[in-house]
């Protein structure tokens, strides 16, 4: 697995995968560390290709933000599929991550939280 | 509808996916609600999870599942043989803390508990049996 990560100074955008499962779970830890090296202020999660995700992959998604929390990096998830958001609201992630429809939408929230 | 569907696989990571597909198969086969079974394998995919991490430690180790349709709900009986362990008597993580401090853990069986209609444990003839239930929608 080959995470896509753009973006620029101010911003990266990561593809998830389709799956985040305890299989690719210890690539997927490792492959998201690009983004504590990346070191922009706001780093979207894109989830419009992810269909499944299990308790394994929200431990890495859980350890990858407090990271990036922890060198001031803001997070924002983008297009959860209902099945996905669904799983999310039931291990109370929906509490702890800013989640939103399009990346239009996590930018303003992020940028005007300062 | 009646019927069975059992098997058995080596306990590793990557046999999950073959079993999930495997009693989507059976599922959608047998006509059972489609709507109900990214719920039965996200269940099914914790525990072979846990058996295989924690159970087996990663060591060699065989996982028999069985999967079966009756009285409108679908049973999955998962058995191993490794150390006896009972899943159900983990404590449950607390989700209402704020991400600094959650856990990193112990969130897998918290799902199989929240997506399935019942949870049963028991030790048998030497193996760990963990038996799922859910219910069919009509």
């Amino acid at each position: 697995m080959t995470l896509e990560i753009t973006g620029d100074n101010e911003m990266a955008v990561v593809m998830m995968p389709k799956r985040m499962d305890a299989e690719n779970a210890p690539v997927l830890e490792e492959d998201l560390k690009a983004l504590m090296r990346w070191n922009s202020p706001i780093v979207i999660m894109d989830f419009s290709a992810t269909d499944y995700i299990a308790s394994a992959g929200l431990r890495v998604l859980l350890v990858t933000t407090r990271n990036l929390m922890k060198g001031g990096t803001k997070t924002a998830l983008i297009s959860l599929s209902p099945q996905v958001l669904r799983v999310f609201d039931m291990a109370g992630f929906t509490q702890i991550f800013s989640i939103h429809a399009t990346k239009e939408e996590a930018l303003k929230k992020l940028q005007s939280s300062g | 509808m009646a019927g069975r569907f059992a098997f058995t696989v080596d306990a590793a990571i990557e046999n999950i996916p073959v079993v999930a597909d495997g009693i989507e198969d059976y599922l959608v086969s047998a006509g059972v609600n489609p709507a109900i079974v990214p719920d039965i394998e996200l269940a099914v995919d914790e525990v072979m999870t846990n058996i295989i991490t924690h159970g087996f430690r990663r060591q060699a180790g065989t996982i028999g599942i069985t999967c079966s349709i009756g009285e409108g709900v679908v049973r999955i009986e998962i058995r191993d043989r490794a150390p006896a362990f009972n899943p159900l008597l983990l404590k449950e993580p607390d989700i209402s803390v704020k991400l600094e401090d959650r856990p990193v853990g112990g969130l897998g069986i918290y799902l199989v508990r929240k997506v399935m209609d019942a949870v049963s444990y028991e030790y048998r003839d030497g193996e760990n049996v963990l038996t799922l239930e859910k219910k069919i929608p009509e």
